[in-house]
């Protein structure tokens, strides 16, 4: 069994390596290194391992690193003049599923809300549905009327509710503002968002992207 | 709008000089702090994820996070810690979904993934070689680069932000988001780890 004062003085190692011992520890490991043939041989062996690991080389970027990061850039920029209140929304650091599914209920209610075929207070049910429902998806009903809306809820055709688990089937009008989303495209998914996809970084999801610099950026700016 | 900038040549310039000169659209300060990075970053981005093309992917992505998010940059922080901060986000996402990968690819055939190891192939040489500690030999730094990779994830970033990176421990303090002596204690283990891990190779 090594004696304490041993597995002490190799525990300052380290902080005698980086020049961050107090002076009290100083003092005791110069006496301790002084007279233990050990622990002195110990530290060489410590000092020279570490000091070669300071000399590994750097390593280099490939030829074409900045050109691809040009080209990256490029594209984001085309994507951001492109870009509409759908791309915007789509920055936030929701988790993506998450932050789109808000977004098309928040169109759904906005459309019944504000189309002239949906007077009264159809609007404010569909969208009263879409709070206490976990709904995944978006449908549109036309003359059908699901089983948990109250009787008389939904009349006739026109009227857009959420359905827990429905198919999706997204509407053409309803992403008529929006160029990163086709009319087609499943709902939930921005196919097209303001990242290029497949531009050789398919490893990182945007929402994991979105919420690493978020968390990085906004805590930097508030020091 | 080029011709009233009287802040000289961009080589001159200090980082955060760069970067608020790039706030200003001056893309030749872009280029330069991509010139200036661009190795520094992709050597702790390999020796954190331990693959040399996913290291220039994080490292892509870091640079096109700065572009994006230029103008947030406030010139109260060290341009270096705060580019540092963006890459090792990337880097550290990209682990977790290698390792979410891997555990996925794991258990199909039923096996346990060692949460801490993140790497799956090594290449270790043989250990009667015994090389001088010279990092121009290659033999000793293909064992010191297998040994970083073995570290685990929490050791690691220390250890190749302090030793290999040669970083303050205020600036990983700052990166990391943990107080000052919690990332010396790491570094203390991680460095006895590393010599655990090199010694049956070396000398
Ligand atoms: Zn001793």
């Amino acid at each position: 069994m090594e004696p304490k004062e041993c597995r002490h003085a190799k525990d300052l190692f380290s902080d005698r390596l980086d020049g961050e011992l107090e002076s009290a520890e100083a003092a005791f490991l110069e006496g301790h290194l002084g007279g233990c043939g050990d622990c002195r041989a110990e530290w060489e062996s410590f000092e020279k391992i570490f000091l070669a690991v300071r000399e590994l080389p750097e390593i280099d970027v490939s030829g074409s690193f900045e050109t691809r990061l040009a080209a990256r850039i490029r594209l984001e920029e085309k994507g951001r003049r492109r870009g509409s209140w759908w791309t915007d929304l789509a920055r936030l650091p929701l988790p993506m599923p998450l932050g789109a599914a808000a977004i098309v209920l928040f169109a759904v209610f906005a459309f019944n809300r504000y189309s002239g075929e949906n007077p009264g207070n159809e609007g404010s049910i569909a969208a009263g549905e879409s709070h206490t429902a976990p709904a995944t998806d978006v449908a549109r009903v036309e003359n059908t009327r699901p089983s948990f809306l109250p009787d008389g809820a939904v009349r006739g055709a026109g009227n857009v509710v959420a359905l827990r688990y429905g198919p999706p089937r997204p509407r053409a009008d309803l992403h008529a503002n929006s160029r990163s989303h086709r009319p087609g495209d499943p709902v939930g998914v921005p196919l097209e968002g303001p990242y290029p996809r497949g531009y050789g970084f398919d490893g990182l999801q945007d929402d994991t992207r979105e919420a690493a610099i978020s968390g990085t950026v906004d805590t930097f700016q508030a020091r | 709008m080029t011709g009233e900038r009287a802040a000289g040549p961009v080589r001159e310039a200090t980082d955060e000089e760069l970067m608020l000169r790039y706030q200003n659209a001056e893309e030749e300060a872009f280029t330069e702090l991509v010139r200036r990075f661009k190795s520094r970053l992709v050597s702790a981005a390999y020796r954190v994820v331990g693959d040399y093309d996913k290291a220039e992917d994080v490292v892509q992505e870091t640079f096109l996070r700065v572009h994006r998010n230029a103008h947030r940059y406030r010139n109260i922080a060290k341009f270096s810690t705060w580019i540092y901060t963006i890459a090792l986000n990337v880097a550290r996402n990209e682990l977790r979904n290698t390792k979410r990968k891997k555990l996925v690819s794991l258990d199909a055939f039923g096996a346990a993934g060692d949460s801490d190891s993140d790497r799956t192939t090594w290449d270790i040489p043989d250990e009667s070689a015994r090389p001088d500690l010279d990092v121009q030999n290659r033999e000793l730094r293909s064992i010191f680069e297998n040994a970083i990779g073995k570290l685990p994830v929490r050791y690691r970033t220390v250890f190749v932000l302090r030793d290999v990176q040669g970083l303050s421990y205020e600036e990983i303090a700052t990166i990391l988001k943990m107080p000052k002596g919690t990332v010396k204690s790491r570094m203390n283990r991680a460095r006895q780890r590393f010599r655990e891990l090199i010694e049956p190779f070396v000398g």
